[in-house]
């Protein structure tokens, strides 16, 4: 077994035993609920429990394109149009 | 070979790239109005990896070089300043321009060439006390930057008092009597079981010195203090030589150990520490810790298993009785692990906490923000120890939260009378930005924000500390 089939493993047997014990005036409190699906996804990142993780991959949300001068911007006679050649 | 981070799975271009660069912006774009009675200066610590690190399932982000950012305000306009902090370890690497280090607090896996360089990488926390601005890491000792230029002076010894090979990044300042109590964890170096608990006075001397042994070779991230005691947690993170020498990351989860929390008195001495035991926990930082009576509480973001959500949950230790097991409750499900207070009020009595959350039910915007619904911190939460309602501020639909940290209002006393400060990354602008939040409404919004027209990396810790401490410190001493 490996490491992370163990972490799955040990969160599926302790899921069910969670037990939080709430003081009478806290009203929102419910037991942890491990989050099995990420735990196949292990990282030593992990260990910080910071969302994102510090070593997320985080791309550009869009793609980078080629810039497009709009027809306004160039009839527009800015001097900066001489640039957008 | 010029530097190159294509292809190195943690550094895709876009958000979390390295920045490298260290920048001024002199008077910074503000959306909304800075109130008038915010003075001072708001410091950040990130990892910025000046070289691509070793290609291996070990890499953490972690595990990069000490980056400060600074924003200073003052009449209602704000500057910024980042800078790296020159470490020996940073100014090693620009010589051979290239990375010299290996994977995360792993000595046996650097270059030969820099065994004798310090590591402190001077990546985790930034503290002021006794006129001096400390940036820390756990392994290496602090060192001393300018609070003003960020430019760095060297390594802090405490003048030359300091016996350990380390100082923690959490160590606490005693709002009342202006003392810090800091320690050094593995205190006689790598894989030693040691520890070594230090009282700084205000002007910056050791006046008490402690060395203590720890149960188990685990990890002591942070410490909490009462007006009486300190409190040690010793976590299930744990390591061994045979780690390190696989070429292994220093830290193992083992949740077969327990918690163990040593209770030293402040006025004590080795003899005097009495350990506690509880379930094995997953936990790194704690927000404050109170005597009552022959109790002590503390207050902590806990997981139950290593990687299960965090709650807010108090641990009881009481000085009476005969059983050293320690009692857990839970006090907020906030699941944000980096908690914080209003620190005029720590090791005393209080009633608020803040803290990061993660809520999947606010929206997200992946069509302007990417593909990150889901994994950002979105919120951050008040939580009141006295039962009154949960207050929640949410930051937007393409930004995630970095920690926050606690601004007092300028002439407050009241405990929570004042802002809340903490940096965004917005992916759809691909830029960075700083909320400033009235920390009495969170759920009114950011009163302003300070737009940054770059972006930062993900940051590790904050500290606000006002014009008038910093001034009054560096008289001082």
């Amino acid at each position: 077994m490996n490491r992370r089939d163990f972490l799955q493993r040990t969160a599926l047997a302790a899921g069910g035993l969670t037990v939080s014990v709430a003081l009478p005036w806290v009203a929102e409190v419910g037991a942890a609920e491990p989050l099995l699906a990420e735990l196949a996804d292990w990282t030593i990142d992990d260990m910080w429990g910071v969302y994102p993780r510090y070593a997320e991959p985080i791309g550009y949300a869009r793609p980078e394109t080629p810039r497009i001068v709009s027809a306004a911007a160039a009839a527009a006679g800015s001097i900066d149009a001489l640039f957008y050649a | 070979m010029a530097v190159d981070f294509r292809g190195h799975p943690m550094f895709p271009r876009g958000f979390n790239s390295p920045t490298r660069f260290e920048a001024d912006v002199y008077d910074c774009e503000v959306w909304g109005e800075i109130p008038s009675d915010i003075e001072g200066t708001f410091y950040r610590v990130q990892c910025d990896f000046a070289y691509p690190p070793p290609h291996n399932e070990w890499m953490t982000g972690f595990n990069g070089d000490g980056h400060v950012s600074a924003f200073r305000f003052a009449n209602g306009s704000v500057d910024f300043k980042c800078r790296y902090v020159k470490t020996d370890r940073l100014m090693a690497e620009r010589r051979a321009r290239k990375r010299l280090w290996g994977v995360y607090r792993n000595h046996l896996t650097d270059d030969p060439s820099v065994a004798n360089v310090d590591r402190g990488a001077a990546n985790t926390h930034i503290y002021w006390h006794s006129g001096k601005l400390l940036v820390l890491k756990e392994d290496a000792l602090p060192y001393h930057i300018d609070p003003v230029t960020l430019e760095t002076y060297g390594r802090w010894d405490f003048h030359g008092k300091w016996t350990a090979d380390s100082m923690s990044a959490h160590p606490k300042v005693d709002p009342v009597t202006g003392e810090m109590i800091a320690y050094s964890y593995q205190a006689k170096g790598p894989l030693t079981d040691d520890i070594a608990v230090y009282t700084i006075s205000p002007q910056g001397h050791i006046t008490n010195e402690v060395w203590l042994k720890s149960p188990y070779l685990g990890i002591i991230h942070d410490i909490a203090i009462t007006q009486k005691h300190i409190l040690i947690p010793v976590i299930a993170r744990t390591t061994s030589l045979e780690r390190l020498q696989a070429g292994e990351p220093m830290w193992e989860w083992d949740g077969s150990l327990p918690t163990m929390v040593g209770v030293l008195p402040r006025d004590g001495d080795a003899k005097d520490v009495r350990w506690f035991r509880g379930p094995s926990r997953n936990t790194l930082h704690f927000l404050n810790a109170v005597d009552q009576g022959n109790k002590i509480t503390m207050e902590l973001p806990v997981s139950d298993l290593e990687r299960s959500p965090s709650q807010i949950k108090r641990w009881t230790f009481n000085l009476a009785s005969k059983d050293d097991r320690f009692e857990e409750d839970v006090v907020s499900t906030a699941n944000g692990v980096l908690a914080r207070m209003d620190d005029r009020y720590l090791s005393l009595p209080y009633r608020y906490g803040y803290v990061g959350h993660r809520d999947p039910s606010k929206p997200y915007d992946t069509a302007r923000g990417g593909d990150m619904a889901g994994r950002v911190t979105n919120c951050y939460q008040r939580f009141d120890l006295h039962g009154g309602p949960t207050k929640t501020f949410f930051v937007g639909e393409t930004q995630s939260l970095q920690e926050c940290g606690f601004v007092p209002r300028k002439g407050s006393t009241e405990e929570g009378d004042g802002y809340l400060m903490g940096v965004a990354s917005n992916y759809a602008e691909m830029a960075s930005e700083l909320h400033i939040i009235d920390a009495q409404r969170l759920e009114e919004g950011s009163i302003a924000v300070v737009k940054l027209p770059f972006r930062l990396r993900s940051g590790t810790h904050v500290n606000w500390f006002s014009a008038a401490e910093l001034a009054e410190q560096r008289a001082s001493v």
